[in-house]
């Protein structure tokens, strides 16, 4: 017998709210991985398993939908997956995960999906809630009502497993073509299914499944226009603070871990330029990125776990009140504050907007959010701007945050007027609201874990490659040592080695300096001062601004180096304050006057300035011209913005 | 039996029962609604009078926006 090149493939299909990723979490455990269908921004989960006396076989996870014959991506994704149009195979078998306290609307999917004659099996599940709302089916009838295996399960307890797992087996040894009985051409769908359970009924039946009064009162409360937003409020704050609160244990760990990596591969590697190239590029790159790993996978396992209680349908519409007059969704408000933490997850999160204009709206805009990277560029302007005012400075960085909320509100507003393909107001809202239930830990997990590897996979690699060619261009090419350095390092030769420290410490900044003015990076630097010369800024401010758009927090350690020669040099010390503050431009001038402060600061707060978050974009939208609007648009924004405030400032004599 | 004349939605009280009669969405948004469970075949119960509407059609509660609400014409009937 021929072997068949790839292993059999089973796909999961069902409504949204089925359990159908609790399935997929059953069958393959913690080895799946998540990705996007091939040409597509839609994400599935796919699997593997050792099916008994079959083998491994694939599963893969298709998107939850309420009918494949919808006119949304989604439904159109799965028809082109059950029936193998290029470049997708088609399933040998497709489990549908059937809600048993719902079967009617569930149903008509399975009805549709018998039209495509595939083998099928039918897993029934929750039907223990379907047993507490006095819904009982008999799952034999209904089996052979359709045509196909009908097994009961409760796949967040795990049982019936031990069924559904042989059935899928028998399906996928079947020979002979499917015997599936669906709807006759031209039947009416609805009223199919409502026949058909009728006829699978095994016990007594809900009439007109009465009201649950805890979910009454619960989305009472929840979707009021006051209490709604005060509970709303509170969850989100109890969210961001555990976020903040745990993740800065192993964000600290991972620091001083790739620290001590560092300081190993510093003292192990001869001196030179790999030496340079490994600790400086490569692990010091990375560890500017794997830093916020633990915020990622964190705040996916407190979302992952806030989904599967059923609160974020009740949210979405208590924000869609605010979030509509500016052309966003409800569903916007989520990956918005998310983005407070990091635009990256907050992009990621976009995928809980089921439109796609709304989705890339949202994308668009997520950067405007004040994120933790923009927090040291924050503390060091601010305190630039208010020295020795901390009232003042604690309102300018409090502004900071509702400056670029504002701007985002405002930005979708004009998207959506401005690009055709943006344009009109947001779909209106109308959403299932599933039941309350327990968040299951191990969805969380999974989902926590698959979000963590997706960041490392799309953003690690092209971080540590960026990393590599910045810290080249910084480093290269080599200066050789200046007059005034060598002068200061024979004064130092005859003094006591206490004396000579100082002298040989300024030795020393005066050769970083000036390598860094002969670099690659300060020769772009100058070319590039042009440009920003307008917003106040010499060509050690552009050097600082353009290595930010690799990471925006790039820009305190730029200044740090360019300015005062100590690479150690952290924002909370006040000495380096102190020099950041007086530190001279070629002609003498200060570099940093109350104007050019601010202009820094405006800047900061709306341009783009993460290369890592623009990659993210243009793979969620699947194109190159979105991150690039994204960029364009953004740095205009900051660029216009920072000049007005330079500008006006000069005008009024504030310099 | 009387025929009832069809009302908004918006025009219904709370934990009354209704059907639904006729919507002015667009085709998508009509599809959608009906793919979620409200169809003219189906009874629903109005739990939430105010945004979000919610409707509870057999064991699906379903939310919608005031601009869903507003286009929806309903046939009020008795409770069960």
């Amino acid at each position: 017998m021929e072997r068949p090149a790839a292993p059999p493939r089973i796909a999961l299909l069902g409504n949204p709210n089925t359990g159908k990723t609790t399935v997929f979490n059953r069958l393959c455990g913690v080895l799946a991985k998540t990705a996007n269908f091939p040409g597509t921004t839609t994400e599935a989960r796919f699997g593997a398993f050792e099916l008994p006396g079959v083998g491994p076989v694939e599963v893969v996870d298709l998107p939850g939908i309420y009918r494949l014959t919808l006119r949304v991506p989604e439904s159109e994704l799965c028809c082109a997956v059950l029936d193998g149009v290029p470049p997708y195979r088609a399933p040998d078998v497709v489990v549908v995960v059937v809600d048993a306290s719902n079967p009617v609307r569930n149903l008509e999917l399975v009805g549709e999906l018998l039209a495509h004659r595939r083998p099928t099996v039918v897993a029934l599940n929750m039907v223990d809630l379907a047993q507490r709302r006095g819904l009982t089916l008999d799952a034999a009838k209904l089996g052979e009502r359709l045509g196909c295996p009908v097994v009961p399960i409760v796949a967040r307890k795990g049982t019936g497993f031990d069924a559904l797992v042989p059935a899928i087996a028998a399906e996928l040894g079947r020979t002979t073509p499917p015997t599936v009985r669906g709807p006759a051409p031209g039947d009416c769908l609805e009223d199919w299914a409502e026949k058909t359970i009728e006829d699978s009924l095994g016990g007594a039946r809900a009439v007109g499944a009465p009201g649950d009064s805890l979910t009454e009162r619960l989305d009472q409360a929840f979707t009021h226009p006051v209490v709604g937003i005060l509970a709303f409020a509170a969850i989100m704050a109890g969210l961001f603070w555990t976020l903040f609160a745990l993740a800065s244990v192993p964000m600290d760990l991972i620091e001083a871990t790739f620290e001590h990596l560092g300081g190993w591969v510093g003292r192990v590697m001869p001196p030179g330029a790999i030496r340079e190239l490994v600790v400086d590029g490569v692990i010091g790159g990375v560890a500017g990125t794997v830093v916020f790993l633990p915020q990622i996978c964190l705040l996916f396992f407190l979302i992952s776990a806030l989904e599967d209680t059923g609160y974020l349908a009740r949210a979405a519409f208590v924000m869609d009140r605010v979030l509509c007059r500016f052309g966003l969704p409800g569903h916007a408000f989520v990956p918005l504050l998310t983005a407070h933490a990091c635009a990256i997850p907050g992009i990621l999160a976009t995928k809980l907007i089921p439109d796609r204009r709304d989705r890339l709206t949202t994308i668009l805009v997520a950067p405007l959010m004040s994120c933790s990277a923009r927090l040291p560029v924050y503390v060091l302007l601010t305190s630039l701007l208010f020295a020795g005012r901390p009232l003042l400075a604690g309102l300018a960085f409090a502004s900071c945050y509702l400056l670029g909320a504002a701007a985002a509100l405002v930005s979708a507003f004009v998207l959506r007027r401005t690009r055709r393909e943006l344009a009109g107001s947001s779909r209106p809202m109308m959403l299932e609201l599933p039941s309350y239930k327990w968040p299951s830990f191990q969805n969380a997990l999974l989902t926590a874990k698959n979000q963590g590897l997706d960041f490392l996979r799309t953003v690690g690699t092209v971080i540590m490659a960026i990393s590599v060619v910045m810290w080249w261009l910084s480093a290269y090419p080599h200066s050789p040592p200046t007059r005034e350095a060598e002068a200061l390092r024979l004064e130092a030769r005859a003094l006591a080695p206490e004396a000579a420290a100082e002298p040989l410490a300024q030795a020393d900044y005066l050769d970083r300096k000036n390598a860094q003015a002969q670099s690659f990076a300060g020769r772009l630097g100058r070319l590039a001062e042009p440009v920003f010369a307008p917003l106040g800024y010499d060509w050690q401010l552009t050097v600082g601004v353009l290595t930010s758009f690799l990471a925006r927090e790039v820009f305190v350690s730029t200044l740090a180096i360019l300015l005062i020669g100590d690479p150690a040099a952290e924002v909370e010390n006040e000495g380096v304050l102190a020099k950041i503050r007086t530190a001279r431009r070629d002609d003498g001038s200060p570099v940093f006057t109350t104007a050019t402060s601010a202009s820094a600061l405006v800047f900061f707060i709306f341009a783009m300035q993460c290369l890592a978050t623009l990659m993210v974009t243009r793979r969620e939208t699947g194109s190159w011209r979105w991150a690039g609007l994204q960029l364009g648009y953004l740095s205009a924004l900051a660029w216009v913005a920072a000049f007005v405030t330079f500008q006006g400032l000069r005008l009024l004599g504030a310099s | 039996m009387e025929a009832t004349a069809p009302i908004h939605l918006t025009a219904l009280p709370t934990g009354s029962w209704a059907r639904l009669h006729g919507c002015e969405l667009e085709a998508e948004d009509r599809a959608l609604l009906c793919a979620l469970g409200l169809s003219e075949r189906c009874r629903f119960r109005l739990c939430n009078a105010r945004e979000p509407w919610i409707v509870q059609v057999r064991t699906t509660r379903i939310g919608l926006a005031d601009s869903v609400a507003r286009r929806l014409l309903v046939i009020p009937e008795p409770a069960p």
